[in-house]
């Protein structure tokens, strides 16, 4: 079911909320029970044959946990570990890989339809284990399982939750009473991401299928509306499916993690990750970058090499401690998006720019120039690295992204003819829409600094620009709401799937 | 009579967790308190953050889980770490 539809804004998310708050009044074990029901409502009406599929693995996956935090010190705890690990990726590579691999190894095979939200839900669980494993989850009843891992604002696609931050407020007796605070505010953050999805993303679907559909047909204007376009579509789209998720969790008496933090405002690349699907960066930190980082850091301690400044800037110390782990971090994290050769010289590409990005750190270690001009210059290059990356990202194959870049950079002509006034019309609209945006993008405030009056994330929010547009209950901005909803409601008539869907 | 606990800034462990910071950041005049945070030193990032924990592993003599490293976002969030991992020790 998606969020931009009827069916759900107008039937599912009251009725389940309305049950929510009478199931509580029978306990909070019923109000559980009646949050997973409707969470694998919400998830089969997708599509009801994956329906067994999720159920085996929160079952499968609970009873793992149960058993390696039953035998915690003993030797076959690890085994349990590895084989659960092994057994949530074999999944995913049934569904998301094996085609590619046996096409690959010249034994092609029809790709089966990837079951909606698997890389999500898979991954969500994998963390349970490993955190079970080091006895840091500490909430192990069946239902307090099933509702982290089944909720379903998060179920399809994140934001990605972490078992301390959600089991602790579902245990909580704060939760199952109603508040019309929460219900107020849950509302408005749904309503935000709602016009991100419908009045901003949507409408530049078009001009980016067109694009990417004949890319050697595009000039220098067509490519950069096209890279921009997506760009922005992707963003709004992402970034309003988190709203509406963390407004729909908040109705239900729930905070959420940020997942989006202005990410278009980077000031390096770094700092973009640390503000892009911010819980798969905190995932990847936690399960994987850490884990190897560690590793090496520990065995150049042991082998009497330095691991402060001095030694990461030496050959070998920004090979062991930079290279690697962002490397194999980034080739995975690009790949997690699909097994399109596209999605690993995503993460590689990321992974360079990254490594750039320590080395000029650390070799020229000045603190950043705080001069406007300076800001923006950052600004500028960083938004220019990841706009290549979303080009990469969105093209069906490697060729077709190179056709992209190569005509951005003018290798298919510099030609802004039109064929009639008409067309020079409509390009011109299309590209004032676009600024437009870029204005939203870089001088707006975002969600989380609209809605900062009622703490709308678990994660703390910096003032953003324009103080006046800061949320708060009154008439005016109830208001301004009641029109948001009227005009979101009314632009849901085509619905169209989340772009995140696909992973 | 029992005297009240020394505040977080006064206990012996955020004497030796700067002197772990100094080593890491080679900066003999870098300053913590338990609410420093990565904004406060620029050069605090991913990597530094594991150097500073291998380095504080090695001081103390105690052991970090990959998956903790995550909940660390301030010095006092560490020095408490260390607290509870020495106490269980």
């Amino acid at each position: 079911m998606l969020f931009n539809s009827y069916v759900f804004i107008l039937a599912f998310l009251p009725l389940t909320l309305a049950g929510f708050w009478l199931a509580a009044r029978c306990g909070r074990t019923v109000a559980g029970y009646w949050l997973v029901v409707a969470s694998v409502l919400f998830y089969g009406w997708w599509r009801p044959a994956d329906v067994p599929l999720l159920v085996a693995s929160v079952a499968t996956n609970y009873l793992l946990s149960r058993l390696i935090a039953a035998t915690a010190g003993r030797p076959v705890q690890s085994w349990l570990l590895a084989g659960g690990i092994a057994a949530n990726l074999a999944l995913l590579v049934r569904f998301k890989y094996l085609a590619t691999l046996l096409g690959l190894a010249g034994v092609p095979i029809a790709a089966p339809v990837l079951p909606i939200g698997i890389s999500f839900f898979t991954f969500t669980q994998i963390g349970f284990l490993i955190d079970c494993r080091q006895g840091l989850a500490r909430e192990r009843g069946w239902l307090s399982y099933a509702l982290f891992v089944t909720f379903f604002p998060h179920l399809i696609a994140g934001p990605i939750l972490h078992n301390r931050e959600i089991m602790p407020q579902f245990a909580a007796s704060t939760t199952y009473r109603v508040s019309a605070e929460n219900v107020a505010a849950g509302l408005a953050i749904f309503l935000i991401g709602l016009l991100k999805k419908c009045l901003l993303a949507d409408p530049l679907a078009a001009i980016v299928a067109a694009g990417f559909a004949h890319p050697q047909q595009l000039a220098l204007f067509g490519a950069w509306q096209t890279a921009t376009s997506y760009s922005l579509q992707l963003y709004f789209d992402f970034s309003g499916y988190s709203d509406m998720a963390i407004g729909i969790a908040r109705m239900f008496n729930l905070r959420f993690p940020a997942n989006f933090n202005s990410p278009y405002k980077s000031q390096s690349v770094i700092d973009y990750w640390q503000r892009w699907h911010m819980t798969l960066t905190r995932y990847l930190m936690m399960y994987l970058y850490n884990p190897i980082a560690l590793h090496v850091t520990r065995q150049r301690v042991a082998r009497g090499l330095a691991v402060n400044r001095q030694g990461q800037t030496t050959a070998g110390g920004f090979a062991a401690m930079v290279l690697l782990p962002t490397w194999i971090t980034l080739a995975l994290a690009g790949v997690w998006h699909g097994s399109g050769a596209t999605f690993l010289v995503f993460g590689l590409l990321h992974a360079a720019y990254l490594s750039v990005n320590h080395a000029w750190r650390l070799f020229r270690p000045r603190p950043p120039g705080q001069h406007p001009a300076a800001i923006v210059k950052r600004i500028a290059v960083t938004y220019g690295c990841v706009l290549v990356g979303s080009v990469v990202f969105r093209a069906p194959s490697l060729w077709s992204a190179g056709q992209v870049l190569g005509a951005m950079l003018g290798l298919h002509g510099v030609s802004i003819g039109f064929a009639d006034a008409k067309e020079a019309m409509r390009a011109a609209a299309q590209a004032a829409w676009i600024a437009t945006l870029y204005v939203i993008v870089w001088a707006a405030p975002n969600t989380q600094q609209i809605m900062r009056a009622c703490g709308p994330t678990l994660d703390a929010v910096r003032p953003g620009p324009l103080p006046w547009l800061t949320w708060r209950t009154s008439l005016p901005w109830a208001a301004a709401l009641g029109c948001a909803a009227a005009v979101g409601l009314s632009a849901l008539g085509g619905t169209s799937e989340f772009l995140y869907f696909q992973f | 009579m029992l005297s009240p606990p020394l505040a977080l800034d006064q206990r012996p462990v955020m004497a030796e967790l700067a002197d772990v910071f100094r080593t890491v950041f080679d900066d003999p005049d870098i300053a913590i308190t338990e609410a420093t945070c990565a904004d406060d030193i620029p050069a605090w990032d991913s990597m530094t953050h594991i150097a500073l924990v291998v380095e504080a592993e090695c001081r103390f003599g105690i052991t970090f889980a990959a998956v903790e490293l995550d909940g660390l976002r301030r010095v006092g969030d560490l020095a408490r770490l260390i607290e509870v991992k020495r106490a269980a020790a």
